[in-house]
């Protein structure tokens, strides 16, 4: 092919028409007329004058092939691109990458000197740990491949490009240890990414929701990290972690539900602690999803079933209150959820202002005028810092136990009982790339038992779990 | 397919079936009519039961009665045999469960609001097939070992006197041929198939004593507690669980065991509501029609027929408990003969490969 400069100028002055941020720089190289294409924002000046608009002036004569020519002029900047299609130019040209254009050249040659605006390397703000790793990814792709092979120098460590999204082009990394990771897994996860449709992506999650399986499902399905060190450790064990440009948040597939209650800090502390740390995470879950709705469900059906001392204590507090406790706890759980979504929301400076609303009108002043009883505030109060115990399934506990309540207010701890098996009943059915959701307790897995619930020594695992098919189960040699 | 389970699933699941029912009135029942012989009522029932269990797995290992190659003229009356038992067990154990909830878990409710939601989970669950089943109690199994191991540390016995010199095995036998209908629930195992070949396995011993031990440990526990008052008891486990040393301190504490009991009897609901829906397919294959009329006939019957404890115990001491009992004993041998005789082969059956190599190692 041979590029004709006048005609795709013509082109490209039309596609960038109104795009002011979109910068065409004409000039001439060895007597031939040149143009370059950048996006003002996204260039480093230093490296873009001193290093490819210089020496390219400076070129005297240019022979064909000019790729070769131009690439060793231009030799202080990371490898070119030598492209054979405008329309993957001008693809380029609005991800950020600088194109030349020379008239009569082979193709259209890209330098990838993209400086973005981006954050910089910090904790994440969702993920805090006592001992272990700070770092977290930023919203680069680049950056955040780096933090992975940072932690895993191996020839194995594999990496698949996909860009979509029609407007906005994102790129999204697949990356797996190709003797660990099954095929099988990866070539399914690639799969359903090429067929993604969508005009942009701008965030992990729009992604995570092409890879679900279940698509209705309420619980997380792809898990999620902001830190470079769980992730590592999912793909040690087998999982394939996806990376979406524009996003802290890296996806692993496959997941299971009994990933919400590992934290890094377990694999970093005594296994004992680490047991006891989990055990306590499940009796938050149960605790944040079941206490408001067998609290409603036993002062509206089975008092009787509540110890006298306890059933002494709630009816004189709850006696001259207006409300049922079923409606009673859907207003305050409401109220709490108001909170919650404020607390998030809220500008800095009122924060002070807001809690102090939270705490002593709501907590003191409704208890004191007999609007709201205290054992309901107080049971939402603990159901509520149980919920964020587990954070990453804030958002699943926030509604299982609404509709809780609800089911506790109008069948009582029966009601209950059949919706938690019901809800089991589910869970366990539910699969994810080939890995049993509720995995290794339904089923049992014994092997894997020491990094569900317990936690054994790093000492003793030799096996990856049995839980995640791989290609590889042995850990150690 | 939905009815593969692992070895272990298998016998939590059975462990569920045997116990369940056999602490709710039946204690009391086999009380009123042998006092202290009840225990050896109950204690032999057991280890018969265990020995059709062995019957069971074995069966199980060369694949469900629905999978083997037996001929149709003969499964098809084996099949039919199985559905009549199953629904009789499905109406009595339900209407059983659902007066225990609504006499003792509410203070004043309709039956129809505990029958409607009991049916419409059990149909959802029945969807899921056995596999899920057996997941599902694989997770339930832990919350009801620890009810009954609460049970039994904390128990209030204040005398071991069970006059032992008073048994005799009349009057065990004549409790055992009065209220049979409560043993026996080895139906919906033979739709399961296991999925592995039968071998040794660890916890085999383990669930062969735990098959005969609770129901056992249940009513002599009831006998020592109760004694002659325990004829007026309806559900055993509830009255076991109520009175321990907590009870005079901060008042009744049962709530786990009434939990346990609850799931326990959703799970073996689930089983057998479960296996007449697959034997129902197998002839039509309208899962989902099947269920939805299963559960609003069983629901229409619970509510009008099977309304009270009464009736439900008059009808299962009835004529029809010997046709459940003989089809319950019975068809698992006439099986396992089959099986043999046509040279049935065990077979070994994939699950994801992560569990099959597990398996092997």
């Amino acid at each position: 092919m041979e590029v004709s400069l006048e005609k795709d100028l013509k082109k490209l002055d039309r596609v960038f028409k109104d795009s002011l941020d979109v910068f065409k720089l004409e000039f001439s190289i060895a007597q031939k007329s040149a143009a370059i294409f950048f996006i003002d924002g996204f260039i480093d000046k230093r490296i873009f004058e001193d290093h490819i608009i210089k020496p390219l002036k400076n070129v005297l004569s240019l022979e064909k092939p000019y790729y070769e020519q131009i690439a060793k002029t231009t030799i202080y900047t990371k490898q070119i691109i030598k492209l054979e299609s405008l329309k993957k130019a001008i693809e380029n040209i609005t991800a950020g990458e600088i194109v030349l254009f020379i008239d009569k050249a082979e193709g259209y040659f890209v330098f990838s000197e993209r400086y973005l605006p981006m954050r910089a390397i910090q904790e994440p703000p969702v993920n805090n740990v006592l001992r272990g790793p700070r770092e977290g990814f930023s919203e680069e792709i680049k950056t955040n491949l780096s933090l992975i092979r940072k932690r895993l120098y191996s020839k194995d460590l594999k990496i698949k490009m996909f860009t979509k999204g029609k407007q906005s082009n994102t790129k999204i990394a697949v990356i797996y240890i190709n003797n660990i990771a099954k095929k099988e897994i990866v070539n399914k996860i690639c799969r359903k990414l090429d067929n993604i449709n969508i005009d942009g992506i701008i965030e992990s999650s729009y992604v995570a929701r092409y890879l679900e399986e279940n698509k209705n499902s309420l619980f997380t399905q792809v898990g999620n990290s902001e830190k470079p060190d769980v992730i590592v450790g999912k793909m040690l064990e087998g999982r394939v972690a996806i990376i979406v440009d524009g996003s802290p948040s890296v996806l692993t597939l496959p997941f299971i539900f009994f990933e919400h209650l590992q934290t890094a800090e377990d694999y970093y502390r005594k296994s004992i602690r680490s047991t006891m740390l989990r055990t306590i995470r499940v009796l938050a879950m149960l605790i944040a999803i079941l206490l408001p709705g067998c609290f409603v469900a036993m002062l509206e059906f089975q008092y009787n079933l509540i110890p006298l001392q306890f059933l002494k204590a709630i009816i004189n507090s709850s006696i001259q209150t207006p409300l049922t406790p079923t409606l009673e706890m859907l207003v305050v759980l409401i109220i709490f959820e108001i909170l919650l979504e404020t607390s998030i929301r809220m500008p800095r400076y009122i924060g002070m202002a807001v809690s102090v609303v939270g705490a002593i009108v709501l907590g003191d002043t409704a208890v004191s005028a007999g609007l709201l009883a205290s054992p309901t505030i107080f049971v939402i109060a603990i159901s509520t810092v149980c919920v964020y115990c587990v954070p990453d399934e804030a958002d699943t506990v926030s509604v299982l136990r609404l509709i809780f309540v609800c089911i506790g207010g109008a069948l009582g701890l029966y009601g209950i009982v059949i919706a938690f098996i019901a809800m089991l009943s589910y869970l366990v059915s539910m699969e994810n790339y080939g890995s049993a959701y509720f995995a290794p307790y339904a089923p049992s897995i014994p092997h894997d038992w020491q990094d569900g619930l317990t936690k054994n020594s790093i000492l003793k695992m030799k096996q990856r779990p049995y839980c995640i098919s791989t290609t590889n189960r042995t850990r150690q040699k | 397919m939905k009815n593969k389970l692992y070895i272990r699933q298998f016998y939590i699941l059975a462990f569920i079936s045997v116990a369940t029912f056999k602490i709710g009135v039946l204690p009391s029942l086999l009380y009123r009519q042998a006092q202290s012989s009840s225990l050896l009522s109950m204690l032999v029932m057991m280890i018969l039961e265990m020995f059709i269990f062995l019957i069971l797995i074995e069966i199980s290992s060369h694949g469900s009665i629905l999978e083997v190659d037996i001929p149709i003229s003969i499964k098809t009356p084996l099949l039919l045999l199985a559905l009549l038992s199953l629904f009789i067990k499905l109406n009595i154990y339900l209407s059983e469960g659902s007066i225990f909830v609504k006499n003792y878990v509410f203070d004043e409710i309709g039956l129809l609001f505990v029958v409607v939601p009991m049916a419409i989970c059990l149909l959802y669950v029945s969807s899921k097939g056995f596999t899920s089943i057996g997941k599902t109690a694989e997770i339930i199994i832990w919350f009801i070992l620890v009810a009954i191991f609460f049970d039994i540390i904390f128990a209030k016995i204040e005398s071991m006197d069970i006059k032992l010199d008073k048994m005799s095995i009349s009057a065990s036998i004549v409790a055992i041929d009065e209220y049979i209908f409560w043993f026996g629930d080895f139906t919906p195992f033979l739709l399961i198939t296991l999925t592995k070949p039968y071998g040794k396995n660890k916890y085999k011993v383990l669930f062969l004593i735990g098959i005969v031990l609770l129901p056992t440990l249940a009513m002599l526990f009831f006998i020592i507690m109760y004694k002659s008052a325990g004829v007026d008891i309806e559900y055993a486990f509830a009255k076991l669980a109520v009175y321990n040393r907590f009870s005079n301190i901060i008042g009744r504490f049962d709530l786990l065991t009434i939990i346990s009991f609850l799931c326990a009897m959703f799970i073996k609901l689930s089983l057998i509501f479960v296996s007449i829906i697959e034997i129902l397919n197998y002839f039509f294959k309208r899962k989902n029609l099947f269920g939805i009329i299963l559960a609003i006939v069983i629901s229409c019957l619970t509510i009008l027929v099977f309304n009270n404890l009464t009736t439900t115990i008059s009808i299962a001491t009835s004529f029809i408990k010997y046709i459940v009992v003989s089809i319950e004993f019975l068809l698992p041998i006439v099986v396992f003969i089959l099986q043999r005789y046509y040279k049935v082969s065990s077979k070994t059956y994939s699950s994801n490969l992560s569990r099959m190599e597990y398996d092997k190692k």
